[in-house]
């Protein structure tokens, strides 16, 4: 069942390559954060109900609902255009998502050999996603797919460390979540606050880079 | 073997006389000979090992063959006797001055390659290597006019490389003492990078061949022919006697395969987006040198890694596939001369509709292209497939490395053949199919029927060896056994082959039962083309040869050095707007010219010593007289 | 034999199937589910106009297409699980089978002279380079997974059970991207529209504007074998081996791949044509994550 819901966690990756439209960034990054509600539960051997509740804000909560819906929030008030504005075709995108996920399996598949504490699977995947994200913000003009670039990266760095063969400590998952909280809001609040200062002045859906 | 090569060499004297029927009938009289006695050395346990000695330095030389080099032997005396009898006829139609010494040095190129098979002693092999190269640029030269730039890159280029091969050679000389080809085997890794270099520069992989789309396309149609299905077949029996005697590890096997996935990958864009036929054709070559590397460096993991039936199978495809494209490159090479005689034009963009005026050199040329995008009924094919199984038999083995660069492997080549069929679909159709776009190929006949007999014999060979997979494979399976490799794998390709034709058999059976039954029963009417209702169309209208790949080469844009230049339309009313567009070579660009222009720049800041004046030479001399006094008294 | 009559008359019914669904979505009666077949038989009754620029590559290539197609099919599983001919490796031969009828296609489009087949010569061909590599990968796939044998072989041996959850998953992975094999070269909404001869849609239908009669009738006989080769390929992938009644669920894998169709033609629209160009990609990408997936499971840690 795990391994299932990796492997769609890998072909959201895909669809990102494809789409052209903000709006199925967002609703990719609710599926991933749902996906992963579901990856940890099912993992975790023994739970109490604080462990529970805290997975469930982070991920559910954080990650599906409350991000999700600030981005959206953000987009409707300053009437982004809603296009992904790339600088690389498609095909490029897709071609290169190839070569990531035949690099970051080989990669798996070697530190497995090396360690042996490793779930290879769920280690290849998740570094797909950390270099997706990271392209995504490096080939991408707007300001707000940097941000879901960003979103996406720290998604696959939560997979990676639930792929090392430790149970979840809550230590890495109370960082990861602060790093994105915060991340989100200063986003959020530095678009928002920039509309309402310079409000005569072009409006900030059109902050990109040229 | 003596017979033949006497006969050879007696070829010259009609060469020295002009009578180049008389020339190419000896060499088909005297290869036939020899190709007799390789096949025997092939086959059976005849060897022919001659120790001649010769004056010092280069003492006893040992001249004989190995199977490897009358696999080879058997290739050169098809595929040259085949060449100079087209040349025969092509040079009647093309005058040009210098026939004596073209025919000359065309005798002199055959025995020189035939000469590089025998030779197993290090100085005379470089000996005879330099010969290949001048009378090759001889050759190219033919025709002055516009071949003096490409000629002179050309001999230049081969000289660098055999540069690299007597570095390489006397590397190995000072650590063994010995000329003997048996120094080859266990080389350490300098010398054996030098040689593999060296021959590289020959056999035409990447970052090395910028000298074959310029020489090949001005070399007159023979010449091309012989230098790209042949001559670059040297450099890769060079490549092929280091890898056989020597192993490389992992690491060296992986730049191996990246450099011939490159290699094949930029053949076979550049050949893709060519206007120009015998630059197409050219660039071709590359690639498939880059396929059979491809082959070779599968072949040399499977070595490595101990799956000896990969090791099989992907060196009988290699093997297979360099055989076979000496013949399907020497055809559409030919043709291309063909099309060159009947329209005076090669590029794409000007013919069309040929199929109608010259129907010959169309099927002719279709045979040339099933064969060379490794479709069924074409030869290619049966070689792809030997590799290709080799690939899956990485794949299914259980070794990481193998694994990685099998499906690496396999997705290029599947990509490379892909993009090769668009390349050679698009030349044959712009060429041969539709109307004719200009009144040159509106004005084309067909050649003369001596031109199209060499073509018949290689459209023969192509369907043949396509058709009867088995009969490639029997010619290949004693260079594989010298090779030592495990021998079960090639049976079962052998019958998977007889399989295979019987699939082909079938459907041209099937085939020929709806033609005729189409031919029989149905009624035709001619008209216009209908084109979905277009009244008036013209002929220029039809798709062009950089329309037709252009869904694709949005793609490949990044790969390709474009150099695009025009004036554009500048008020309401143009009055003239063009463009012109090339796609220039980037190691030729960014590496060959500026360090030439650095060398003539260098050169030129001593040209005040060239001033014609005897009175300035003689200072000249006396001050380095001076200078040599100095020198020895301090 | 069961293989040669499912070759020889299943064909024609699945455009005739996506037809009447298509027609029904959108509130039509539509045509007979047969009506392929009366087209057939009126074609070949029918003289042919060959266009004045044609070459005999026009009177060739329509029945070498078709013999080459005919001889892809026979290495096609259908209707139980074995094969007419088969050999270690045949797939190999299969797909460059398809692409010597591709060849042939394109050649006689060019030879009618006009720029629309031009057109539509040169994008099919283009879909090819992808479509390749995409294939080898999957039935690389397939081999890592079961062995390297014939394409029988490794349908039968590669089967989905609901108890193992990675055949499940790579069953998906494989079906969906084979299935979108499918939509490219059968030429189907969202990547050609097979209605309209339109410059926006010119892919497979504008290549044969200039064949009639008896050509015409082999062409589409031709293409609908082309898609009767993908569903099946798709059918025998998703039944296990060892299963009864093996030809009933192949008919109703058949029928129900043409009905999914039909519907996934009405209810998409097709695609930009530079779209098109770019997601011809997809199964590239999803055949290496099968591919590695599968590696990296196999010689993985647990």
């Amino acid at each position: 069942m795990i391994e299932i819901l990796v492997l769609v966690f890998g072909i959201t990756l895909l669809f990102a390559s494809i789409t052209n439209m903000l709006s199925s960034i967002i609703r990719i990054l609710v599926l991933q954060g749902l996906i992963l509600f579901g990856i940890t539960i099912l993992k975790s051997t023994h739970l109490n109900w604080l462990g529970f509740g805290f997975i469930a804000l982070e991920t559910l909560i954080f990650k599906a609902i409350v991000i999700p819906w600030f981005i959206s929030d953000t987009i409707k008030h300053n009437a982004i255009h809603r296009e992904v504005e790339a600088y690389v075709s498609n095909f490029f995108s897709l071609a290169l998502m190839s070569l990531i996920f035949l690099g970051s399996f080989a990669l798996a598949v070697f530190s497995g050999q090396q360690s042996g504490r490793l779930f290879p699977l769920e280690f290849g995947i998740a570094f797909a996603t950390i270099i997706k994200g990271l392209f995504i913000i490096i080939a991408n003009k707007k300001l707000i797919t940097h941000l879901m670039g960003y979103l996406i990266m720290e998604n696959g760095i939560f997979l990676l460390s639930l792929s090392v063969g430790t149970d979840l400590p809550h230590i890495i998952s109370l960082g990861i979540s602060l790093d994105i909280l915060l991340s989100v809001l200063i986003g959020v609040l530095f678009i928002k606050r920039i509309k309402s200062t310079f409000d005569d002045a072009d409006s900030p859906g059109q902050l990109r880079e040229e | 073997m003596s017979i033949g090569f006497l006969i050879l060499f007696l070829a010259l004297i009609p060469a020295l006389w002009k009578r180049s029927g008389l020339f190419a009938i000896l060499w088909l009289l005297g290869s036939g000979i020899i190709a007799f006695e390789y096949l025997e050395v092939l086959y059976s346990y005849s060897v022919q090992d001659f120790l001649i000695s010769f004056p010092l330095p280069l003492g006893i030389a040992n001249i004989g063959l190995n199977k490897l080099s009358a696999f080879f032997g058997t290739i050169f005396s098809i595929g040259l006797p085949l060449g100079f009898l087209y040349g025969h006829f092509y040079l009647k139609q093309h005058q040009a001055p210098g026939l004596r010494s073209h025919l000359f040095w065309l005798g002199i190129l055959g025995l020189s390659m035939h000469g590089i098979l025998w030779m197993r002693h290090i100085l005379l092999f470089l000996m005879v290597w330099e010969v290949m190269s001048v009378s090759s640029f001889f050759l190219v030269m033919h025709d002055r006019s516009v071949s003096l730039k490409a000629a002179l890159n050309y001999i230049i280029t081969m000289q660098i490389g055999a540069g690299f091969l007597m570095a390489g050679f006397g590397i190995l000389y000072l650590q063994t003492g010995s000329f003997d080809f048996s120094i080859l085997s266990a080389m350490h890794s300098l010398p054996l990078y030098l040689l593999l270099i060296g021959f590289g520069f020959k056999a035409g992989f990447v970052p090395l061949a910028s000298w074959l789309p310029q020489a090949h396309p001005v070399a007159p149609a023979h010449v091309s022919g012989i230098m790209s299905a042949l001559m670059v077949k040297c450099g890769l029996y060079g490549i092929l006697t280091l890898l056989a005697m020597n192993s490389l590890n992992l690491r060296e096997i992986a730049v191996f395969s990246l450099i011939s996935i490159v290699t094949a990958f930029w053949g076979v864009i550049h050949a893709m987006i060519s206007t120009n036929l015998k630059k197409a054709l050219a660039y071709s070559t590359i690639e498939n040198m880059g396929i059979i590397g491809i082959g070779l460096s599968v072949g040399l993991l499977g070595l490595d890694s101990g799956n000896p039936v990969m090791a099989t199978l992907c060196f009988a495809g290699a093997l297979l596939h360099s055989f076979f494209h000496s013949l399907f490159k020497a055809l559409l090479f030919y043709l291309s001369g063909n099309i060159l005689c009947a329209t005076h034009s090669l590029k794409a963009d000007d013919l069309g509709g040929l199929a109608k005026k010259m129907p010959r050199t169309a099927i002719y040329f279709l045979i040339g292209v099933i064969g060379i995008s490794a479709l069924p009924l074409g030869n290619g094919f049966i070689s792809e497939l030997a590799i290709y199984f080799g690939l899956f038999n990485a794949i299914s083995a259980n070794d990481l490395p193998a694994l990685v660069m099998g499906i690496v492997l396999l997705g290029m080549m599947a990509f490379v053949g892909a993009l090769a069929l668009i390349a050679f679909a698009k030349l044959f159709g712009i060429i041969f199919l539709g109307e004719a776009r200009s009144p040159k190929a509106d004005n084309a006949c067909e050649i003369h029927r001596g031109m199209r007999i060499p073509q018949f014999a290689l459209s023969i060979g192509i369907l043949a060896g396509g058709v009867f997979g088995g009969l490639g494979l029997r010619f290949v399976k004693p260079v594989l056994r010298w090779m030592g490799l495990y021998m079960l794998p090639v049976l079962d390709l052998q019958g998977i082959y007889q399989r295979l034709s019987v699939i082909i058999l079938l459907m041209l059976l099937i085939f020929l039962l709806l033609y005729l039954i189409r031919r029989i029963t149905v009624k035709t009417v001619k008209s216009a083309t209908w084109g979905c209702g277009y009244q008036k169309p013209a002929a220029r209208m039809q798709y062009s040869s950089l329309a037709f790949v252009h869904p694709l080469s949005y793609f490949l844009k990044p790969f390709i050095l474009l150099k695009k230049s025009g004036t554009s339309a500048k008020s309401m009313h143009p009055k003239e707007i063009s463009y012109h567009e090339e796609a220039l070579d980037p190691f030729f660009r960014y590496i060959v010219e500026p360090i030439s222009k650095a060398l003539a720049w260098f050169y030129s800041l001593f040209s005040h010593i060239h001033n014609g004046r005897t009175n300035a030479y003689i200072a000249w001399c006396l001050v380095f007289l001076i200078l040599l006094l100095i020198w020895v008294l301090l | 034999m069961i293989h040669i009559l499912i070759i020889l008359l299943l064909p024609l019914l699945v455009p005739g199937l996506i037809s009447r669904v298509k027609a029904i979505m959108v509130g039509r009666i539509g045509q007979s589910v047969f009506q392929p077949y009366f087209h057939f038989a009126k074609l070949l009754r029918k003289e042919e106009v060959i266009s004045s620029s044609a070459s005999l590559i026009t009177a060739v290539a329509p029945a070498l297409a078709l013999a080459a197609t005919f001889c892809a099919a026979l290495f096609v599983p259908m209707g139980n699980s074995a094969s007419l001919f088969s050999f270690k490796g045949d797939f190999i031969l299969m797909l460059y089978l398809l692409a010597l009828a591709k060849a042939f296609m394109v050649f006689a489009a060019l030879d009618s002279g006009s720029s629309f087949e031009g057109m539509g010569a040169s994008r099919e061909i283009s879909f090819t380079a992808f479509l390749e590599p995409a294939f080898l990968l999957i039935m690389a796939a397939l081999v890592f997974s079961t062995g390297f044998t014939s394409l029988s072989t490794l349908l039968s041996s590669y089967s989905i059970s609901g108890l193992e959850v990675w055949s499940l998953v790579l069953g998906t992975i494989t079906v969906f991207a084979l299935y979108l094999m499918l939509l490219v070269e059968s030429a189907r909404v969202p990547f050609d529209d097979p209605n309209t001869h339109l410059e926006l849609t010119m892919i497979h239908e504008v290549m044969v504007l200039d064949l009639s009669g008896f050509s015409l009738a082999l062409i589409h006989y031709t293409a609908a074998l082309k898609m009767l080769i993908y569903a099946s390929l798709i059918t025998q992938v998703l039944i296990p081996a060892n299963a009864s009644l093996h030809l009933l669920w192949y008919l109703i894998g058949i029928l129900g791949i043409a009905i999914l169709t039909g519907l996934v033609e009405s209810l998409m629209a097709r695609f930009r044509m530079n779209r098109n160009l770019e997601l011809v990609l997809v199964p590239v990408t999803l055949s290496v994550l099968a591919l590695a997936a599968l590696i990296a499971r196999s010689m993985g840690a647990w």
